[in-house]
């Protein structure tokens, strides 16, 4: 479904992102690890359209995404930033309802079709009972939950998440990313998410990407690998680590030497 | 869906409107009472003066008044949200240094009559805009702080050479108008400037109105934005020169207005929790009612006539001194 060809990105003249290849299908959930600074962002933005690379091409069932224009893009991928940018008072209902833009012509006002619609996003998400709280008084997890829902309406088929769960409690982590992941397999959806912990990717990607020094380092699927693989894996960026089996479950730790 | 509350509000807002409206026809140098202004309404026979006085200087006045309060307020708010800060007014883009400029220039070098002083104006206010504009589009990101920095060079080189032509000017007549002139008043509106005005008026609100979806939009990062598939950097242009047709329409005739476009749409987020273009028209109405007390005063609490500026920076400066102490400013 997606196709990420030879990608090399860049804000200024340095290369951020070199050389990125990659296929994902849908119904998969796919995480971005690597450490600050390595490009999952950058890498994120290229793939939804909003930066163009200096090489390679980003295909969309068989269409380069730059071919699309800024609304038709917007209906196939769709892209959660890592911290939402809302800094008024805003109706929960129409912070949701925003995703519809893409389906609205220029001058066109969003009608109560679409207010019904942002309605059921909201229940998909379970937030129905704020719809017509302020957004800025709720708490960070229950935002984050308002922005999927906002990434539903935009019905798209490719949804990206940059670090969701960066500002979020122990709680809210593992509620936000088993929600985005059901949503990913109930809806057939192709997801990529980045993420900074190792053990939230292992835990709920289906694939993951491992970005070392702007290159991508390994691409691997979740279910189809053992210890030794991920030690090796990741012991190349995250240096002294060991990897535990619990329940069938791997889980990364931090090597103390003293 | 609490549509209801948000209807109310603005039912309110149109009756303290109409209250003040009734107000301002009636105070001022030569008074019209109620009686006659019901006469009037009816059709029926007046005193010839109280007619003139009515259809030609108040009725006019009036209803700039009115115009002025409600797109400073919409002006204001619509440049809030496409600056994603609380502090923005349409200033930042020069719109009031460039319409000043051109007035400067009107009053030195046309020894201007009135229409040539708001034509330079309404001039000088889009040409520092679209310079602006041009600027920032030679701009690598075209993003937010360079239309910032692009609006304080145009506005910096409209200062420059104001000062130049204020130490040029003959203190006694010309330095005096310059100066009258920002510090704002509505005392000289007329039909005629009315009616001039209005169609650029008009078609800036009809701008922003048709683009009022998008323009919601802006109010998010560029990134957010674009990935909703809004064409953020042509959508935040037209917004940006609908605004200023709006503004300048207005500070053309009647000088420089100040804190109306900050205060006004703070008010209306505050009262509507919200932040939507019915929340921009709402603040427009609440502009007007600021601005038709204001210049209510200015009409009557001295026996000359005060200039508007001074009145809504004595009710504008307290307002944000308030905010500093008791509000959440991100509002």
């Amino acid at each position: 479904m997606l196709k990420v060809e030879n990608i090399s990105a860049s804000y200024n003249k340095e290369p951020i992102i070199e050389n990125i290849s990659f296929d994902l299908n849908s119904g998969r959930l796919l995480g971005l690890l690597g450490l600050n600074g390595v490009g999952k962002t950058t890498l994120l933005k290229v793939i939804g359209g909003l930066l163009k690379p200096i090489e390679g091409k980003v295909l969309i069932g068989d269409k380069d995404i730059l071919l699309y224009k800024s609304k038709e893009r917007a209906r196939y991928v769709s892209y959660m930033p890592q911290r939402n940018s809302i800094i008024y008072n805003t109706l929960v209902l129409d912070v949701v309802l925003m995703g519809i833009t893409p389906y609205l012509n220029i001058f066109s006002y969003p009608t109560d079709d679409h207010k019904k619609k942002a309605y059921d996003a909201l229940k998909m998400v379970n937030m129905e009972k704020y719809y017509s709280n302020n957004f800025l008084h709720l708490s960070e997890g229950e935002k984050q939950l308002i922005l999927i829902a906002r990434s539903l309406l935009q019905n798209s088929q490719l949804m990206l998440f940059d670090e969701p769960d960066s500002s979020l409690d122990f709680n809210n982590k593992h509620m936000i990313l088993s929600k985005i992941k059901e949503i990913i397999k109930e809806h057939n959806k192709t997801g990529i998410i980045s993420l900074h912990d190792p053990n939230m990717a292992l835990e709920y990607c289906d694939n993951i990407i491992i970005l070392k020094d702007g290159k991508l380092h390994t691409y691997f699927n979740t279910g189809e690998i053992d210890k030794d693989y991920i030690s090796k894996a990741f012991s190349d960026i995250y240096g002294d680590i060991e990897v535990v089996e619990y329940n069938n479950r791997y889980f990364i730790l931090r090597q103390i030497s003293d | 869906m609490k549509e209801k509350k948000g209807i109310y509000q603005f039912i309110i807002g149109l009756m303290i409107l109409g209250i003040a409206f009734i107000l301002s026809i009636t105070v001022g140098r030569y008074h019209i009472s109620i009686e006659d202004f019901g006469k009037i309404l009816l059709g029926r026979q007046v005193d010839a003066t109280i007619k003139m006085v009515f259809f030609h200087l108040r009725l006019p006045r009036t209803i700039m008044v009115i115009l002025g309060g409600m797109g400073l307020g919409i002006a204001g708010s619509i440049y809030q949200m496409i600056f994603k800060n609380p502090l923005a007014t349409p200033d930042i883009m020069g719109v009031s240094s460039g319409a000043n400029l051109g007035a400067a220039i009107a009053i030195i070098f046309f020894t201007g009559g009135s229409f040539v002083l708001g034509f330079t104006a309404f001039l000088g206010g889009l040409l520092a805009v679209f310079t602006a504009i041009g600027l920032t589009n030679l701009s690598r990101d075209k993003g937010i702080s360079s239309i910032v920095l692009a609006g304080i060079v145009i506005t910096s080189m409209a200062q420059g050479i104001i000062m130049m032509l204020k130490y040029f000017a003959d203190p006694e007549r010309q330095l005096a108008a310059i100066e009258f002139w920002s510090m704002g008043s509505f005392a000289g509106i007329t039909l005629d400037k009315l009616l001039a005005v209005l169609p650029f008026f008009i078609l800036g609100i009809i701008i922003l109105f048709l683009l009022r979806w998008q323009i919601n939009i802006l109010s998010l990062s560029d990134d957010e934005g674009r990935s909703l598939g809004v064409n953020v950097t042509v959508i935040r242009t037209f917004a940006i020169i609908g605004s200023t047709l709006v503004v300048a329409s207005i500070v053309s005739v009647t000088g420089l207005i100040t804190f109306i476009g900050l205060m006004a749409p703070h008010i209306g987020r505050i009262i509507r929790k919200k932040n939507d273009f019915n929340t921009g028209i709402f603040s427009g109405i609440i502009g007007a009612i600021i601005l038709i007390i204001a210049d209510s005063l200015a009409r009557s609490i001295s026996s000359s006539e005060i200039p508007i500026s001074i009145l809504t920076t004595f009710i504008g400066a307290p307002y944000l001194a308030y905010l500093i102490v008791t509000q959440d400013r991100r509002l």
